[in-house]
């Protein structure tokens, strides 16, 4: 214990005598240890420094020499305790000196290097062509001569935008990054200064005034992709009278066997956002202002460069083994017929024009390739008054239009003319006045043109595809169209005949597989429907990759075309089997209209007063009761409660606990309700015969309508009822003949006969079908056979009356 | 030799469950050619075992020759990970035909596991491959239709008398048969065999004395018992009995009347093959009763399918026990006057349900018969909508692979 306390003290005391030199310092050694001679090995400094000073120690009266002496003069001065300073007044120009310090027999040497004020030699390209951008941080990229053995803390940088404020003494940094350059800076001055220690000199080592100039835009086609012009684009570049699709100018095409498509090229816009201005107001945060839509122009609109060996388009069929033509780019076949800016946007954009050769229908290929484009913006700084165009760069845009005959069609285009011999016959008025055959002609005419509007057209092509041969005779077996068991040679042609709807895929009208057809009733009963949606995709480009592994994901088979004339030959065959097997299976065609809409037939509507026979008979209304009227009349709240529940909304309970006799007004809300749920009959449509010279009423259909519907649906919604009609007012010919038109029930009050659902009384026939063929004849039924069905009626029956005609 | 024996008595036992689980009554009538092949209108999947081994030992089951034919009419299940995922529905081996009830007696599951799964999918790269299981040979539709020709000449491995067939109607939804929901005949069948209890005007004055009617009628309806809170009125009972009977699950609501559908071989076929004894009586076969049910009809899609399940034995007759319902009876009322009872269908002028069935169908006015839609029928479309083959096919024929 004592030996650990004696070693203890003996630590604090050594510790002791140590540590007072230490803190006591220098004075205490300069006191008693006289100066020695010292002078530093190594001096450096630039040769724009006005004053230099060297610091040095010599206990006796030293001796100096310069060499080389500079020409400007030095001085010693002493500052007492054995310190001096050697003073140049001057700038001392650049170079190695020697200065040797002598006290007595000791002497001391120091190396002074004076450098150029300048920064490293490499930096001077760069330097020179240094620039600034609005918007965006000035920079400076440099390096300290190599030779400037110094601090770095020595070296600073300082930034004065025009007239504003200046960034004084920033640390110098090799990379360095200063303000955002706003766009009110007329100059940017960047300053490297070497500042130096005994005196606080500022020896400047770089001083670069630059002008701020916009930054260009660059611009970007990586997205750049073409797809179809949608029609609302056409319109407005017709009425800009920028194209013609012109009924002259398609049918000279079409004589050619030339049609022309559109196509809109998007996606080129500006790579990035490009800063025009700095909001400086926070200079710890300052924020970029980049340049927006209404700050960007175009110089060059985008166009197509036909010579460039990039460019090449060739047209081929989009399934595999099709054949390949190259398409010749001319400034005739393809044009840029308009270009711009997207509204708002900073995008390009360009519609092309392509005369492309037809093929026949179904037939569809493939416009593909590669179409260059040059184009030209420029991004305008309007509070800084200049501008800065991008380069012009080429851009590369992949073609892939599928196009087919029709794909350049328009609305007017007369839908017959695409389906051939199924264009109706000239029909034929001649006991008319001249006015009502104008009339009759421009209804016709609208009529026409509102189902041109469907864009309904027919096609037919054959199925070429052994698998779905053998698949399809199977099914005509099934269906009992044939009975050969062993597969039909190919020769016996399987055609599948469709419908093109505004788009892919089609929709099956029919089935002829050698002379047997499937009509749309037998389809939807014997095909299954993986099949029919194998059938309507003839044409389907390969799928992706990762769906292609998957063996049976993929879409189409093998198809052959067919000429326009024979599509019609297919069609009216269709149409002649449908009509068949309609009359010989009405009644189940009648539950939609899609299986007899093309069959030929014309539809009429029935007057009112067999609209209510029908509904009265087949849908009656609930009968009211005495205690009804007697609810109705205590009920305050009755013509709200049936308002309200005709409005299809619920009624308020308050309405029934306020309309005097709740009870009553419980009454009066059930019968409206459960009346105005009940389905009723609202139209009777006529399904005529008229291939004959004389008519046939082979059916009424009966349809609820819903209420409240606007004229111009009227007929859509006409369609979309007969698609699914009520089956109990669906009477055949022979039905309707055993419909009298009176019905008699005995009061039970009076006892007198009185007449009931809806009985016509002042009609002169017996049955319905008299009745309703009567009008039929009189003209005094209204046709609606172009307003819901595709195709008019075969041979119509043209009654003698016009009265028909009025709507 | 106790091997042997072990499998006699085990076939014995199979067979005595076959027929011990449905009455056979009396019925000499046997299951007609409709029910041993598949509706040519269904899209079966279809491929032939060409792999021997496979082949030979499914022949030797089936006690045919070595090396015979073996056709496999499959659906496919709905696993679009997995497109070889197949149900077994008909199997011809040789001469033989076997259906559901018959693959499930005779074949071990990992036996029919194997024939229905030709092939796989398997992933590789996260890209489905298919590797074939065994050796097979995909059919084409007139293939098919073609295996079906022949096997209306075949037969089952255990006859099936018509009465049993109608009881498994639901194994033999895929056969060659038509089902028809019948009002008149439905409602005369069910008010015959199992009638409900006359409505009264007690019971009237029970349902409106009985403050909780609504509700035991609810819970009646959906099977939930009625607590005894609600049945403190002594009418309240009177309700209760008389809608537990009414909802009685032993009691049939209806029929529905099974057809053979039209053979479109019936021109290539030997009228002696088809066990037929009349050309009248062949496209009716008969009725199958269907139990009360508190869901109603349109409520569920596979209404008549989960209810063709389990079929009654009480309303599922043959045409020929048919033909002994009479279609009208009379009860003398208390004014001593004769009505009609238990749904007659008075109009009619055929004396037995059998005679009006058939002069229904004669007439051709299936839509009498029939105003709904034939479930079955429409299931069976569309659970065959694979055509996993004729897409494979087609596929080939375009892009070569």
């Amino acid at each position: 214990m004592q030996r650990t306390l004696c070693l203890f003290v003996l630590f604090i005391v050594i510790g002791g005598v140590m540590f007072l030199p230490c803190t006591s310092g220098y004075t205490l050694l300069s006191q008693t240890i006289p100066p020695r001679l010292a002078l530093d090995e190594r001096l450096c400094t630039f040769d724009r420094l006005t004053k230099t000073i060297i610091s040095f120690s010599s206990p006796e009266e030293p001796h100096i020499s310069v060499t080389p002496l500079p020409r400007s003069p030095y001085s010693i001065k002493a500052l007492g305790n054995g310190r001096y300073e050697l003073h140049f007044e001057s700038r001392i120009g650049a170079g190695t000196y020697s200065i040797k310090v002598s006290s007595g027999t000791e002497t001391k040497e120091c190396v002074w290097k004076v450098l150029r004020s300048q920064l490293h030699e490499q930096n001077w390209s760069s330097i020179s062509t240094l620039q600034c951008y609005f918007g965006c941080r000035c920079s400076l990229r440099s390096r300290l001569p190599v030779e400037a053995e110094l601090p770095r803390e020595q070296f600073k940088i300082n930034v004065t935008i025009g007239d504003g404020p200046s960034m004084v003494d920033a640390a110098y940094a090799e990379s360095w990054f200063g303000p955002r350059i706003p766009a009110s800076a007329k100059t940017v001055r960047i300053d490297v200064v070497w500042v130096y220690p005994p005196t606080g000199e500022r020896v400047p080592l770089l001083s670069k005034t630059m002008i701020p100039i916009q930054e260009p835009p660059e611009l970007d086609c990586i997205n750049a992709q073409a797809s179809f012009a949608n029609d609302s684009t056409l319109r407005d570049l017709e009425k800009k009278g920028k194209i013609s699709r012109s009924k002259e100018r398609l049918a000279m095409l079409d004589s050619s066997r030339l049609q022309e498509i559109f196509f809109t090229v998007k996606g080129i816009r500006m790579h990035k956002e490009v800063p025009i201005d700095a909001d400086s107001r926070d200079p710890i945060a300052q924020k970029v202002l980049f340049a927006q839509a209404e700050n960007v122009e175009i110089m060059r609109l985008p166009s197509i460069q036909h010579q460039s060996p990039s460019s090449n388009l060739s047209i081929s069929a989009d399934y595999s083994g099709g054949e390949t033509r190259p398409f010749a780019i001319t400034t005739t076949s393809t044009r840029c017929v308009d270009a711009g800016f997207l509204p708002n946007e900073k995008e390009l954009y360009a519609v092309v024009a392509v005369i492309v050769p037809t093929f026949p229908i179904p037939e569809t290929r493939i416009l593909k390739g590669v179409l260059e484009f040059q184009q030209q913006i420029q991004v305008v700084n309007r509070k800084a008054g200049v501008s800065a165009p991008s380069y012009v760069t080429p851009c590369f845009v992949k073609i892939a239009i599928p196009y087919d005959r029709n794909t350049s069609k328009v609305e007017w285009v007369n839908c017959w003319s695409s389906i051939g011999a199924a264009r109706p016959p000239e029909e034929k008025t001649p006991n008319l006045p001249a006015e009502e055959i104008c009339a009759h002609c421009s209804e016709e005419k609208s009529t026409i043109a509102t189902n041109a509007k469907k864009a309904s057209v027919y096609h037919a092509w054959k199925v070429l595809s052994p698998a779905l041969h053998d698949e399809i005779q199977a099914i005509f077996v099934q269906a009992g169209k044939m009975s050969v068991m062993k597969p039909l040679p190919s020769s016996v042609p399987l055609v599948v005949i469709a419908k093109k709807n505004a788009q892919f895929p089609y929709s099956l009208v029919a089935l002829r597989f050698g002379e047997h057809v499937l009509t749309p009733r037998e389809i939807q009963m014997y095909v299954p429907s993986s099949i029919q949606t194998l059938l309507r995709s003839p044409i389907i480009a390969r799928l992706s990759e990762a769906e292609d592994s998957v063996v049976g994901t993929k879409k189409g088979y093998l198809y052959g075309v067919l000429s326009e004339g024979e599509q019609s030959t297919m069609l009216a065959a269709a149409r002649e089997a449908i009509f068949k097997e309609t009359c010989a299976n009405l009644r189940q065609n009648l539950r939609s209209i899609r299986n007899y809409e093309l069959g030929g037939f014309a539809l009429f509507e029935a007057d009112s007063v067999s609209v209510a026979r029908f509904r009265e008979t087949f849908t009656p209304s609930l009968p009211r009761t005495q205690g009804l009227e007697e609810a109705e009349k205590m009920c305050l709240t009755t013509k709200r409660i049936i308002a309200q529940i005709e409005a299809g909304q619920r009624v308020p309970q308050a309405w029934i606990d306020e309309g005097g006799s709740p009870q009553d007004c419980e009454v009066v809300k059930l019968y409206h309700t459960t009346s105005y749920s009940l389905v009723r009959i609202d139209k009777v449509m006529l399904l005529v015969n008229v291939r004959a010279n004389k008519p046939e009423i082979l059916a009424a259909v009966s349809v609820s309508m819903p209420k409240n519907i606007c004229d111009s649906l009227e007929s859509t919604i006409l369609h979309d009822c007969l698609l699914a009609p009520l089956s109990t007012g669906c009477l055949l010919g022979e039905d309707l003949r055993q419909f009298t038109t009176t019905e008699f029930e005995k009061d039970a009050k009076t006892g007198e006969m009185i007449a009931v659902k809806g009985a016509i009384t002042q009609s002169q026939h017996s049955t319905m079908y008299e009745h309703l063929f009567d009008k039929l004849k009189q003209g005094r039924l209204r046709e609606r056979t172009l307003d819901v069905m595709p195709l008019p009626a075969m041979n119509i029956y043209r009654p003698s009356n016009r009265l028909q005609g009025k709507r | 030799m106790m091997k042997f024996l072990a499998t006699f008595i085990l076939m014995l036992l199979l067979h005595n469950e076959l027929y011990c689980q449905i009455p056979a009554k009396s019925s000499p009538i046997l299951a007609p050619v409709a029910f041993k092949t598949p509706d040519p209108n269904v899209a079966f999947t279809c491929w032939r075992v060409c792999e021997s081994a496979l082949r030979d030992s499914l022949c030797t089951i089936a006690k045919e020759k070595k090396g015979s034919e073996v056709v496999v009419f499959a659906l496919q299940r709905e696993d679009k990970n997995n497109p070889a995922l197949f149900e077994l529905v008909w199997l011809s081996i040789g001469k033989k035909v076997f259906a559901k009830p018959h693959i499930s007696l005779n074949f071990r599951p990992t036996l029919q596991q194997r024939v229905a799964i030709p092939f796989a999918y398997f992933s590789q790269q996260d890209k489905l491959a298919r590797k074939d299981i065994y050796s097979y040979e995909p059919m084409s539709g007139l293939e098919r239709l073609e295996a079906i020709r022949r096997m209306q000449g075949s037969s089952f491995p255990e006859e099936l008398t018509l009465k049993q067939a109608l009881m498994r109607i639901s194994d033999f939804a895929y056969a060659n048969i038509h089902i028809i929901s019948s009002h008149s005949v439905g409602r005369r069948i069910a008010e015959k065999l199992s009638p409900a209890l006359q409505r009264t005007d007690e019971l009237f004055n029970a349902e409106t004395l009985c403050p909780n009617t609504y509700g035991i009628i609810q819970r009646i309806a959906q099977k939930r018992p009625i607590p005894a809170e609600m049945l403190e009125e002594k009418e309240c009972e009177t309700v209760r009995n008389f809608y537990a009977h009414t909802y009685d699950t032993n009691r049939i609501e209806s029929a529905v009347l099974v057809y053979e559908q039209k053979n479109i071989f019936s021109a290539q076929i030997p009228p002696s093959r088809t066990r037929q004894p009349s050309s009248k009586s062949a496209s009716f076969l008969g009725s199958v009763g269907i139990r009360v049910s508190s869901s109603p009809e349109h409520s569920d899609r596979n209404f008549l399918r989960n209810m063709l399940q389990n079929p009654p034995e009480t309303g599922t007759m043959t045409f020929a026990e048919l033909a002994e319902i009479p279609t009208k009876e009379y009860q003398t009322n208390a004014e001593g006057k004769k009505e009609f009872t238990n749904a007659s269908i008075q109009w009619t002028e055929t004396k037995n349900l059998l005679e009006f069935v058939q002069e229904q169908d004669l007439a051709g006015d299936s839509g009498y018969l029939g105003m709904s839609n034939n479930h079955i029928l429409e299931l069976r479309r569309q659970e065959a909508e694979a055509h996993v083959f004729l897409k494979s096919r087609i596929a080939r024929e375009l892009w070569g692979k």
